[in-house]
C-alpha cells in the first residue's frame, strides 16, 4: 500500500518535470533552447501549462455517447496505474506480494486499450476512431512481443514475483540479468521497443499522429480529461520503464555490491535506472521518424515477434546449461 | 472487509450482466461484459485462484472482449450507422431464457457440489505448469494446434476475401 | 509420483498417438512446402503423410488409458483411425485445381487429427478440444469455394457450432463440478444418479450430437454440404460424423446408464426423429446434393442405436455400417462432383445426362445401395442393423428399440423413393437436348471398382470383419 502511494506522489511529479525534459531534450536535439521564460531556465514551465490546462472549459461535443465519453480517461488511468501496485520501491517495501507479479501487470495494463477504444469510440469523431483503431492494433499486436520477452526474463528467474526478482539479482553490477546472462540483451531490445509501441510513443505515436489524425483518439477532449490521458501516456512510459529496470538492470540494486545499499539509496537506483531509460525514449522520440501503418505492423508480426520465440528457446537452452 | 468486497464484486457483475440485458447498443454491451468479466476474476481472487483471475483479465477482459468491441467498430461505425441489436420472438426468448436459467439455479442449489477447500498456495503457477506438461499434455499440445489451425483459417479466408 | 517417473510414463505411452503427431506435423509440412510448390507436390506430401501415419497406427499395440487417462486407445480407435486415413487418401482422386491446394490438405489434415483424438478421448478437456478442431477445420473448408453462398453456409454453420459448443462447454462445467473428474473411464453407473449431472450429460450430448448431425442439431447439414467443395464435403460427411459415433459407444460402454433410463429413451427419440427429419426432408430438394446430404443425415439416424446396444453384434454393425457408409458417400460425392463440373446440378437436369449409359448404371447401383436393397453391401449394412435392433429389443426388452425398428424399415423403403430420382431422372425422362456428358475412362474405372467392391462386400460381408480383425493384431 505504501509503495502504491509512494508512486502516485511520484508520478504525478514525475510528469511535471517530463513534460519539461521532453521539451527540453526536443530542443537540445534541434538545436535550439526551448523554453526560457517561466522560472529559471524555463523550469516553471510545465506548472503554468497544467493550470492554464486545469482552467480549461469541459468542453463536451453534443453527439457524443456521454457516459462512455466521461468514462475513458479515467479507465485508461486507472488500467495504467493498477500496474504499479506490484513494482517494488526498494528492499523493504515491496510491491503487492501476489505471486502472479509480473504477469498482473501486463494482464492489468492491457485494459487501457478498452479505455482508449471507449474514447474513440464515444466521441463520434472519425478521426477520433481512426486513432483509437490504430492504437487498439498496435498495442495488441506489440503486446505479443513484449510478453514473450519479459517471458525470457521470468524462465531465467524462475518466480513471477519483481521483488523476489530484484533480490536475485542483488550483489552488483555484474549480477545484473543483461549482464550475467547475456542471452537477454536482445529480448531487452524487443521489450524496449514494445514498450514504445504500447505507450504510444514515437516512432509508434500514429494512434495520435497530429499531421492526419489532430490528435488521435483524444481529439475531442479538453483540460483536465486530456490531462489524465497525458498523465496515463507518462504513467506508462514510467511503468515499463520501472519494469524494464528491475527485469534487466537489477531493480534497486546498486551496482557496487556493498557500497550505497540502504532504502534510500536503492529507491534513488530504482529510479535513475528507470529515468535514464525515459531520456532514452524521449532521445528515441526526437531523432526517429514516425512508421507507416503497414510498417509498423509487420515489425511487430515479421520481425519482432519471431525473434522473441527464437529468444524464448535460446533462454530455454540457456536455462537448461546452466542447470546442468 | 471480506463481505465488501464481496458485495462490491456482486454489483459488479450484476451491472454488467443488467447491462448486456437491456441494451440494444452492442458496444455499450461489449463494455458491460468487460466489467462482469472483471468481477468474475475479483470472485476468483476470493476462492484463492489467483492465476486464474490474472488469466481471466487478460484473455477475457483483455483480449476477447477489446477484440469483440474493434470488430463491431470495424464494421458499421466507419459508415455512420449505430450499431443496434434487433430482437425477434421476444416472448419465446424470455420465457425460455426464464425458464432454463430459473431450471439451472434450482438444480444447483439443490445439488451437491463436489467442492475441495483450497488453500492459499505460493506454488501454485508452478504445479499448473508442472501438471500441463504432465498429466494435460495432450490438451495443451492440442490447444496448440488448434488455435494454430484457427489463425491460418483466419489469416486465409481473409486473404482471400480481400483478393476477390 | 515424482516428475521423472510421470516423464518416463508419458514418453512410454507416446507411441499411442504417433499417428496423430505424424498428422499434426504433416500438417504443417504441408504449409510450409506449399510455401515453395503447389499442385502434385502437396498431393504426395499429404499421400506420404497419410501412409506414414497408417503405419504408426498399425504398429501401435498399446490399449486402455494413456498418458495419464487423457485419451483411450481400444480396437475400435485403432480400426477406424485405419478406415479414417484411407477414406482421406480417396481425397486425392477428385478433381482439384492447384489454388487453394496447400490449405485445403492442411485443414483436411487437421480435422483428421482432430478426429482421430475425438475417438480417442477420455478426458472431457480432450472430447472438447478435439470437436473444436474438427469444427474449426470444417468451417473454413465449407468457404473453400470463395463464393457469396459458401460464405453464407460457412457462417451459418460456424453460428451453429459455436452455440452448440458453448452448450457444450456448459455441460462439461456441470459435470466436472459434480464429478471432480475429467476422465469418462471413471464415471459409472453412480456417476448420474442426480438429476444435475444428467442435465451436464444431456448438454454434453448436443455437442457430440452436432457432429454426427443427430435431429435438431441436423440443420447445417444441407446448406454446409451444397456449398462446401465436394471433396470436403465427402469427408466431413464421413470421418468427423464416424469418429463422434465411436466416441458415444466410448461413452456408453460405461453402463452409465441403463436401458430403461430417460436418457437412454431421449437418446433413442432423437434418433427416431432424425431417421424422420432426414427421410422426409430429402423428398423436397431439388438439387442432387442437398438431397444426400438429406441422407446422410437419415443414416446418422441409422447409426445412432449401434452406439447404444452393447453386444459384439452391435459392434460389428456398427464397423460393416461404418465401412459401407464411408465407401458409398465417398463415391456418391465423387459421382455428383464429376456431373457438377459438366454443370449437372439441379436433380433435373441429370435428365441430359440419359447418353452416359454405364456412368448412369453404376450411379444407381450406388444409391441403390445408399438405399440398401440387394445385391449391395448397403443392403447387408441394414441387414445387420435390423438384427442388432432386434436383438436390443429382445434382449434388453425396450420397447423403443422395437419402434425404432419400425421406423427404420418404414424410413428405408421412404427412401428408395428420393434416392431413385436420379436414375429416374437419367433413364426414364424424355428429355430433347440430350448431351453426352464429358467423362474419362479413369473415372468410369474408377466408379465401377467402387461400385465392385460394394457387391462384393455384399456377397463376402465377413471380408470386412476379418479386416477388422487383421489390422488390429498387426503389431504383433
Amino acid at each position: 500500500m505504501i509503495s502504491f502511494a509512494f508512486y502516485l506522489a511520484f508520478l504525478l511529479i514525475f510528469v511535471v518535470f517530463a513534460v519539461y525534459a521532453e521539451r527540453k531534450t526536443a530542443a537540445f536535439i534541434q538545436n535550439r533552447l526551448g523554453p526560457m521564460e517561466v522560472g529559471p531556465k524555463g523550469i516553471l514551465q510545465t506548472v503554468a501549462d497544467l493550470l492554464k490546462m486545469l482552467q480549461k472549459e469541459d468542453i463536451r461535443a453534443s453527439a457524443v455517447d456521454i457516459i462512455p465519453y466521461l468514462l475513458a480517461p479515467f479507465i485508461v488511468f486507472a488500467a495504467v496505474f493498477t500496474g504499479f501496485a506490484v513494482l517494488p520501491v526498494n528492499a523493504d517495501l515491496s510491491g503487492s506480494t501476489i505471486t502472479s507479479g509480473v504477469f498482473f501487470l501486463l494482464a492489468i495494463v492491457s485494459l487501457d486499450v478498452l479505455g482508449i477504444l471507449m474514447a474513440g469510440w464515444a466521441s463520434n469523431n472519425k478521426y477520433s476512431l481512426y486513432g483509437a483503431m490504430r492504437s487498439v492494433a498496435q498495442i495488441i499486436s506489440y503486446e505479443v512481443p513484449l510478453g514473450l520477452s519479459v517471458l525470457c526474463v521470468i524462465i531465467i528467474s524462475g518466480t513471477l514475483d519483481l521483488h523476489q526478482m530484484s533480490v536475485l539479482q542483488s550483489g552488483g553490477i555484474l549480477s545484473w540479468y543483461i549482464i550475467s546472462h547475456p542471452v537477454l540483451i536482445i529480448p531487452f531490445f524487443i521489450f524496449f521497443i514494445s514498450g514504445l509501441a504500447e505507450s504510444n510513443r514515437t516512432p509508434f505515436d500514429l494512434p495520435e499522429s497530429e499531421s492526419e489524425l489532430i490528435g488521435g483518439y483524444h481529439t475531442e477532449y479538453s483540460g483536465f480529461r486530456w490531462g489524465i490521458f497525458m498523465l496515463s501516456e507518462y504513467g506508462m512510459m514510467l511503468l515499463l520503464s520501472i519494469l524494464a529496470s528491475i527485469l534487466f538492470f537489477g531493480g534497486w540494486n546498486s551496482p557496487m555490491e556493498k557500497i550505497a545499499n540502504g532504502p534510500i539509496w536503492s529507491t534513488f537506483w530504482l529510479l535513475s535506472k528507470s529515468l535514464l531509460l525515459i531520456f532514452v525514449q524521449m532521445w528515441v522520440r526526437w531523432t526517429l521518424p514516425r512508421l507507416r501503418v503497414d510498417q509498423l505492423m509487420s515489425l511487430s508480426w515479421k520481425y519482432l515477434t519471431p525473434i522473441s520465440i527464437v529468444m524464448l528457446f535460446v533462454c530455454a537452452l540457456w536455462k537448461l546449461w546452466l542447470i546442468g | 472487509m471480506i463481505i465488501t468486497v464481496q458485495i462490491f464484486l456482486l454489483m459488479m457483475v450484476l451491472a454488467g450482466v443488467g447491462i448486456i440485458l437491456f441494451t440494444r447498443n452492442i458496444v455499450h454491451a461489449a463494455y458491460a461484459l468487460c466489467l462482469t468479466l472483471l468481477g468474475i476474476a475479483g470472485v476468483y481472487v476470493l476462492v484463492m485462484s489467483e492465476l486464474l483471475a490474472v488469466v481471466q483479465i487478460m484473455l477475457y477482459a483483455g483480449g476477447v472482449v477489446i477484440l469483440l468491441a474493434f470488430g463491431v467498430m470495424m464494421t458499421n461505425r466507419l459508415r455512420g450507422e449505430k450499431v443496434l441489436s434487433g430482437s425477434n420472438n421476444k416472448w419465446i426468448g424470455r420465457i425460455i431464457s426464464v425458464g432454463v436459467f430459473a431450471g439451472l439455479c434450482y438444480l444447483i442449489s439443490i445439488s451437491p457440489f463436489q467442492t475441495t477447500s483450497v488453500e492459499k498456495n505460493e506454488d501454485q503457477i508452478a504445479q499448473i505448469g508442472v501438471s500441463f506438461l504432465t498429466d494435460h499434455i495432450v490438451a495443451f499440445e492440442l490447444i496448440a494446434f488448434v488455435l494454430l489451425v484457427a489463425l491460418v483459417g483466419a489469416a486465409y479466408l481473409a486473404k482471400n476475401a480481400a483478393d476477390e | 509420483m515424482n516428475l521423472i517417473d510421470q516423464l518416463n510414463g508419458i514418453l512410454a505411452d507416446l507411441q499411442g498417438v504417433w499417428a496423430e503427431s505424424a498428422l499434426m506435423l504433416g500438417a504443417i509440412a504441408v504449409l510450409v512446402l506449399g510455401l515453395a510448390r503447389s499442385g502434385r507436390a502437396i498431393k504426395a506430401l499429404f499421400l506420404i503423410v497419410l501412409i506414414f501415419a497408417c503405419y504408426l497406427n498399425l504398429t501401435n499395440g498399446l490399449r486402455g488409458d494413456i498418458l495419464s487417462g487423457s485419451l483411450f486407445l481400444s480396437v475400435h480407435t485403432s480400426t477406424f483411425g485405419i478406415l479414417f486415413l484411407i477414406t482421406a487418401s480417396f481425397l486425392l482422386l477428385f478433381k482439384r485445381g492447384d489454388k487453394h491446394s496447400t490449405e485445403f490438405y492442411f485443414f483436411i489434415l487437421s480435422m483428421l487429427t482432430g478426429s482421430l483424438l475425438m475417438m480417442k478421448a477420455n478426458s472431457l478437456l480432450i472430447i472438447y478440444l478435439s470437436i473444436e478442431l474438427v469444427s474449426f477445420s470444417s468451417y473454413i473448408l465449407t468457404n473453400f469455394s470463395f463464393k457469396k453462398k459458401g460464405f453464407e453456409a460457412s457462417i451459418k454453420y460456424l453460428l451453429f457450432g459455436a452455440i452448440c459448443s458453448a452448450i457444450m462447454l456448459f455441460g462439461l462445467g456441470i459435470i466436472y463440478g459434480s464429478t471432480s473428474t475429467f476422465l469418462v473411464s471413471e464415471w459409472n453407473s453412480e456417476t448420474f444418479s442426480a438429476l444435475l449431472p444428467q442435465v451436464g450429460f444431456i448438454l454434453l450430448l448436443v455437442g457430440i450430437f452436432f457432429k454426427i448431425s443427430i435431429a435438431p442439431a441436423h440443420l447445417w447439414v444441407p446448406a454446409t454440404y451444397q456449398e462446401a467443395p465436394a471433396d470436403a464435403t465427402a469427408f466431413m460427411s464421413i470421418v468427423p460424423k464416424l469418429a463422434a459415433l465411436v466416441l458415444l459407444k466410448r461413452i456408453f460402454e460405461g453402463q452409465i446408464f441403463t436401458s430403461n433410463h430417460w436418457i437412454y429413451s431421449l437418446v433413442l427419440g432423437l434418433g427416431i426423429l432424425t431417421i424422420v427429419a432426414g427421410t422426409l426432408g430429402a423428398f423436397r430438394q431439388s438439387n442432387a446434393r442437398r438431397m444426400i446430404s438429406f441422407g446422410a443425415i437419415a443414416h446418422s439416424g441409422f447409426l445412432l442405436p449401434l452406439t447404444l446396444i452393447q453386444s459384439t453384434t452391435a459392434s460389428e454393425s456398427l464397423w460393416y455400417y461404418s465401412v459401407v457408409y464411408a465407401i458409398m458417400n465417398m463415391v456418391t460425392f465423387y459421382l455428383l462432383d464429376v456431373h457438377e463440373r459438366n454443370g449437372i446440378v439441379e436433380i433435373d437436369d441429370y435428365k441430359q445426362t440419359s447418353r452416359s449409359v454405364w456412368i448412369g448404371a453404376i450411379f444407381s447401383l450406388i444409391l441403390v445401395s445408399l438405399v440398401g436393397l440387394p445385391p449391395l453391401a448397403g443392403f447387408t449394412a441394414k441387414l445387420f442393423l435390423f438384427t442388432t435392433l432386434w436383438e436390443g429389443y429382445s434382449l434388453l426388452e425396450n420397447s423403443q428399440m422395437l419402434w425404432y425398428l419400425i421406423v427404420a424399415v418404414i424410413a428405408t423403403v421412404g427412401s428408395l423413393f428420393f434416392y431413385l430420382r436420379i436414375p429416374r431422372a437419367i433413364f426414364l425422362s424424355q428429355s430433347t437436348d440430350n448431351q453426352s456428358i464429358n467423362l474419362n475412362l479413369s473415372t468410369k474405372i474408377l466408379a465401377t471398382l467402387f461400385c465392385i467392391v460394394l457387391l462384393l462386400l455384399f456377397f463376402a460381408p465377413q471380408l470386412v470383419m476379418e479386416a477388422q480383425q487383421l489390422l488390429n493384431n498387426v503389431h504383433e
